[in-house]
């Protein structure tokens, strides 16, 4: 009952309000079609993809940077792994079709490491700014992209793949879904229990004093772009399973939605903060968010005012000065900050 | 001190361009035709407006990634307020009336980072979904056609500054959009060089806390830097719908990427508060050289966008390894 | 005509549950040269803020030229004649000397348009004035610490200032500068200029001052001329009791733990070679410049050198970067805890485990032993006697000195072989002090190497055994702790 206690009041309750509230609108909307388990199922594969990139966007924000290339890293290393799956490439040396898939994966998962090297090395090493770095990195990525397909879509995917992104365990869940759990899983072990997790919330919050601790940034940053990579192939092997064919360009909102997600789940708020179930939360939040906009029918203009809305909502309803307007607004929190009413005369 | 050293950085820049347009006229000849050249330099008037707007804001240290759908909504509500007034128009009042326009987005960007101390930039992605979709949800045909264009401002498309008739029998013109450039180009300069307010921006880029002890206004400030920007993005997208001939949603966004790089290369610090007109044309210039010609030069078109991020990423590194140094100098 | 260009009449002013100034009163004459000194936190910069227009106060009032407010703001305390240079100078570094000087006046004056000339004009007659040489076309993020302060000075002068309040104006700058900064403090006076300097170092107290304002804990302690008071007075007045000097005696003096020799770094440091032995303290000491501060982040890996040899029990090692110093052994308590020492918005117990948190994690994937490291955290926390409601608390809540001990009980948690302290009680209460150098005395009587860098004389003087002198990057001098008082210890880092 205590811990039920210290959750009131925290982001955990509200999300979890939030989504309840949400799910009871769009449900009230749509009836019908909402609460159809082909519909639910649906909307656990999509969310799959962006809850996957928003881990691809956590693991950079936390450590106190931005990640910009996540989508054009899983396009480029799904297109990678999914042509030697196909056989399209080193086709004639690897002809057995499970082994097609086993190397297909592990360059695909490769691929998304090295870009996070690459990422890192740019940022943790040489120092330089990580949004035009991983801005860069974006076009290069979706350029290598582009190259290697020659602008086309390359159309088909192997069983298991297709699988993964249409079928479901039990009949079910989604097997995307189930993934995705897994994902959160991993995450939530990392960063609430291992040495890493703990050293990258701490270089968020004040990279000057980790340094100052004995914590190697250099090391930390790299390790947390490389994760970073692996998620974003992850997330790009996860979209190729839903729509068994590689585009290069696909996804180009998909890192909004990610970043909504993060922010949603509190990780820029507070440096070095965000809990790993409040970003699953909010992801299921956006989730019946798009669906519920979807099943109205409305227009991309309409989705994406609201995204945008949510978006700098968000960020402007979080920082301190607006708290404090809401609070002497809604005559909240009876101690009146002196010093800042003194300041302001 | 100081001064001497910003000079050689844009001259060597400025010979780097020079070099890039030698080597690639060597490779390929046709490079240094007329018709090339006038098309380069009418593909670099869109990126150099609002490249030199962005610079504004840039030596602010912000960055703004939404400057093609304020340039969509400026452009849309001025053809559209022409269209029911039954104006024809003309080039002066269309690209002061998007400028207006341009210039309040601008500012709504700008107020909200000031205000709430949040980063440029995240807000700039919001109000770029904002920005290039609200204006559209109840209209059913957000798209205007030739026909319905005001026609005067169709003229924008012949309008040259520049007819030559070429040994081939071709007629190359270089549109009048270069002085576009060109007078933009001076009006900032003037306005940052040679305007107590101007200096204040620079000020505001140098040192955020200071700025107010000396007797500025930061809000101020923060608002005037991004109506600029977003009134040089408005008077672009003008430029470019009139050139085109017609309205549609999504045509401008794919411009905007090369409008950071050229920012870049032009020695924009954000940290430092570092920005110059000359800078920027020159990092312009490098930019549309490059990207214009390489269809020419025979790369496929699949690989251009590898290219720039390439050059994005050089340009990145590049000016901040020199930074380090001259600082270390 | 009040015979005063400034008073400050039965001054109060609170911030929420502090009383930050408890009726202050201060008097100021045209030309007179006062300081207002006093430990951290007795309300100095709160006065200063009230007359220059920042702040209002409570009650009480001030006079300027005679005229009366109840509060002022920034611009009438600028047209009054007030002018405010702040320890960071509030310059742009991305600017001119010339137009940093005049932009205040330009500013102030409402001039649109700028006239690069006149300003050129104006700021070379001011810099002339003053006497130092500047390029009036550098810009500032060129210059010198000292050369800086004199940008801003101009600046100030500019606009007809009456009266100049410098905060801490001699903190960040070189034995040479400061001198260059007393003539032209002998200058402003010449014209008539008013003074009011805010230190806390009591040899610039009474070299500059022609009288004194000491305040404690938001209130006046006493007010009068330089000739009253010596040193110790001084220092008695603004902490409030006697200074005890009990002299660090070690224990027993072992092995030679680190050995230095022939550090460089161009332009900090140049040559130095010194030991440290078990058992003792030893103090590294000089004005600011001297390049002790980058000695120590050369030690601990964050500075590059150029040149020298580091030795850890006999063995030369070679360092990279902070992790890698902890790995040898080497720790280091920075200068500025809020910036580079803590983790302000997180939780006590994880600021004090930052450092061992590799130690820690020894099991597989990675995973924190958290009992195990829980155990740690309050054992240390017992051991320096932190005061603090929970663990689970931002670090942000504690006080200064309770937030210092829990950077000092980081370091002790990682058990280093080597720690150095730069300024281990800067902004600290008495009784934290006490209880630091306590245990400073403590760790190497259990054989910790310890050095303290520090520019405070009477720390150096009872926490250190040995102390080595440093002068604009070199050692002047080594001297026991028994050979030396504080009066000789000043002489000679003043020393060239």
């Amino acid at each position: 009952m205590k811990r039920l206690k210290a959750l009131k009041g925290s982001r955990t309750f509200v999300l979890i309000i939030l989504l309840i509230a949400l799910i009871l609108l769009v449900g009230l909307l749509n009836p019908s079609k909402f609460y159809a388990m082909a519909n639910l199922q649906s909307m656990g594969r999509q969310l799959s993809e962006i809850g996957i990139y928003a881990l691809a966007m956590f693991t950079v924000v936390v450590s106190g940077g931005l990640n910009l290339s996540i989508v054009a890293v899983a396009n480029f290393s799904a297109i990678c792994g999914g042509c030697i799956m196909q056989g399209i490439y080193l086709g004639d040396i690897i002809v057995d079709p499970t082994m097609r898939l086993i190397v297909g994966l592990i360059v695909s998962l490769g691929t998304g490491v090295l870009s996070g090297l690459l990422n890192g090395y740019f940022v943790a090493g040489l120092g330089l700014t990580a949004v035009l770095v991983t801005s860069a990195t974006s076009q290069l990525f979706q350029g290598m992209a582009l190259v290697l397909t020659k602008g086309n879509s390359i159309v088909g995917a192997p069983e298991m793949i297709s699988a993964l992104g249409t079928q479901n365990m039990f009949g079910v869940v989604p097997y995307l879904l189930v993934l995705t759990i897994v994902c959160y899983a991993i995450c939530e072990f990392i960063f609430e229990k291992t040495c890493f997790g703990a050293q990258c919330r701490l270089l968020g919050a004040n990279s000057t004093a980790s340094m100052y601790s004995g914590i190697s940034n250099f090391k930390t940053l790299m390790k947390s772009y490389m994760l970073s990579g692996l998620f974003s192939a992850i997330a790009g092997l996860v979209s190729y399973s839903r729509m068994s064919a590689l585009r290069p360009d696909y996804g180009t909102s998909l890192t909004n939605n990610a970043m909504l997600v993060v922010l949603m789940g509190g990780a820029w708020i507070v440096a070095g903060g965000g809990k790993i179930l409040n970003i699953f939360i909010s992801l299921f939040c956006i989730q019946v968010i798009s669906s519920g906009l979807t099943l109205g029918g409305t227009s991309t203009y309409t989705r994406d005012t609201v995204w945008g809305l949510m978006l700098v909502g968000l960020l402007v309803f979080a920082t301190p000065e607006m708290k404090g307007y809401l609070k002497r607004l809604f005559h909240i929190g009876g101690h009146r900050d002196l010093r800042s009413a003194e300041v302001r005369k | 001190m100081g001064k001497r050293f910003r000079l050689k950085e844009v001259h060597i820049k400025f010979l780097l361009f020079v070099v890039i347009l030698v080597v690639f006229a060597l490779i390929q000849p046709k490079v240094f035709t007329a018709i090339n050249l006038f098309s380069m330099l009418n593909d670099a008037v869109f990126t150099g407006i609002v490249a030199l707007g962005m610079m504004v804001i840039m030596v602010t240290g912000n960055l703004d990634l939404s400057s093609t759908s304020i340039g969509m909504m400026s452009g849309y509500m001025m053809l559209r307020l022409f269209q029911m007034l039954g104006y024809a128009g003309d080039f002066v009042t269309a690209f002061i009336v998007s400028g207006i326009f341009g210039a309040l987005l601008g500012m709504l960007s700008g107020y909200l980072s000031k205000k709430f101390n949040l980063s440029g930039f995240v807000v700039s992605i919001g109000m770029d979904l904002i920005y290039s979709s609200i204006a559209f949800i109840f209209i059913d045909q957000p798209t205007i056609k030739t026909a319905e264009m005001p026609q005067n401002l169709l003229q924008m498309r012949t309008a040259s500054l520049l007819t030559i008739k070429t040994d081939t029998g071709l007629t190359a013109k270089l549109n009048i959009g270069i002085l576009l450039v060109i007078i933009v180009a001076i009006i900032l300069s003037i306005f940052l060089n040679k305007t107590q307010l101007g200096r204040g921006i620079y000020a505001l880029g140098g040192d955020k806390v200071a700025v107010e002890r000396v007797g500025y206004n930061p809000m101020k400030l923060t608002l005037v830097a991004y109506a600029v920007f977003g009134a040089c993005c408005g008077i672009a997208a003008t430029y470019f719908y009139c050139n085109t001939g017609s309205f549609e949603t999504g045509t401008i966004t794919s411009r905007g990427t090369d409008v950071i790089t050229a920012a870049i290369f032009g020695g924009c610090n954000m940290k430092d508060g570092k920005g110059s007109v000359s800078g920027i044309l020159v990092g312009v210039a490098i930019i549309t050289v490059i990207k214009s010609n390489l269809i020419l030069l025979g790369v496929p078109a699949y690989y251009i966008t590898f290219v720039v991020g390439l050059l994005i990423l050089g340009g990145v590194l590049f000016s901040t390894l020199a930074e380090r140094r001259m600082q270390k100098a | 005509m009040s015979e005063y260009f400034l008073e400050i009449k039965n001054v109060s002013k609170a911030f929420q549950a502090v009383q930050a100034l408890d009726h202050v009163n201060l008097k100021l004459r045209p030309g007179e040269i006062k300081c207002l000194a006093g430990e951290n936190g007795c309300g100095k910069s709160t006065l200063i803020k009230i007359i220059s227009g920042v702040y209002t106060p409570d009650e009480g009032e001030i006079i300027i030229k005679g005229k009366s407010h109840k509060a002022l703001t920034p611009t009438e305390s600028i047209a009054a004649g007030v002018q405010v240079i702040y320890q960071d100078f509030s310059l742009f570094p991305n600017l001119t000397v010339a137009e940093n000087i005049t932009m205040s006046y330009n500013l102030f004056h409402k001039n649109k348009a700028v006239n690069a000339k006149r300003n050129r004009e104006m700021a070379a007659k001011i810099v002339e004035e003053i006497g130092v040489p500047l390029n009036l076309n550098s810009e500032v993020r060129t210059l010198s610490v000292g050369e800086k302060q004199v940008v801003a000075i101009c600046r100030a002068l500019l606009l007809d200032a009456e009266l100049i309040i410098m905060d801490e104006p001699t903190s960040a700058l070189t034995s040479k500068e400061v001198q260059a900064l007393y003539k032209i403090i002998a200058g402003l006076k010449k014209k008539g200029i008013a003074l009011i300097f805010v230190s806390h170092k009591l040899d610039e107290v009474l070299t500059i001052a022609e009288t004194l304002s000491i305040m404690r804990d938001g209130k006046n302690v006493i007010d009068g001329p330089k000739e009253e008071f010596d040193k110790e007075k001084i220092s008695y007045y603004m902490t409030g009791r006697e200074v005890v000097f009990t002299p660090f005696q070690p224990k027993q003096i072992g092995d030679v733990i680190l050995r230095v020799e022939n550090m460089s770094l161009e332009p900090h440091y140049k040559d130095i070679s010194f030991e440290l032995r078990r058992g003792e303290v030893l103090g590294i000491t000089g004005l600011l410049g001297s390049g002790r501060t980058e000695l120590a982040e050369s030690i601990f890996g964050l500075r590059k050198m150029d040149s020298g040899k580091i030795t850890l029990f006999g063995k030369e090692i070679h360092i990279n970067g902070g992790y890698s110093a902890v790995n040898a052994g080497i720790g280091y308590l920075p200068e500025d805890r809020l910036t580079q020492g803590l983790f302000l918005n997180v939780e006590i117990e994880r600021n004090i485990s930052a450092g061992i948190l590799r130690k820690f994690s020894q099991r597989l994937f990675g995973v924190i032993d958290k009992s195990g490291m829980h155990a740690e955290v309050v054992h240390r926390v017992e051991d320096l006697g932190i005061k603090l409601g929970k663990l689970s608390d931002p670090v942000s809540s504690l006080s200064g000195g309770n937030q210092q001990r829990v950077v000092l009980a980081k370091w002790l948690a990682i058990h280093p072989k080597v720690l150095m302290l730069n300024c281990p009680t800067v902004g600290v209460d008495v009784g934290s002090k006490q209880n630091i150098h306590e245990t400073i005395k403590r760790l190497a009587n259990e054989g910790i190497g310890m050095i303290v860098i520090s520019d405070d004389l009477p720390e150096i003087l009872s926490v250190c055994n040995r102390i080595l002198v440093m002068n604009k990057g070199s050692f002047t001098g080594e001297y026991m702790t028994t050979q030396l008082d504080e009066n000789k210890l000043q002489s000679m880092l003043a020393k060239a």
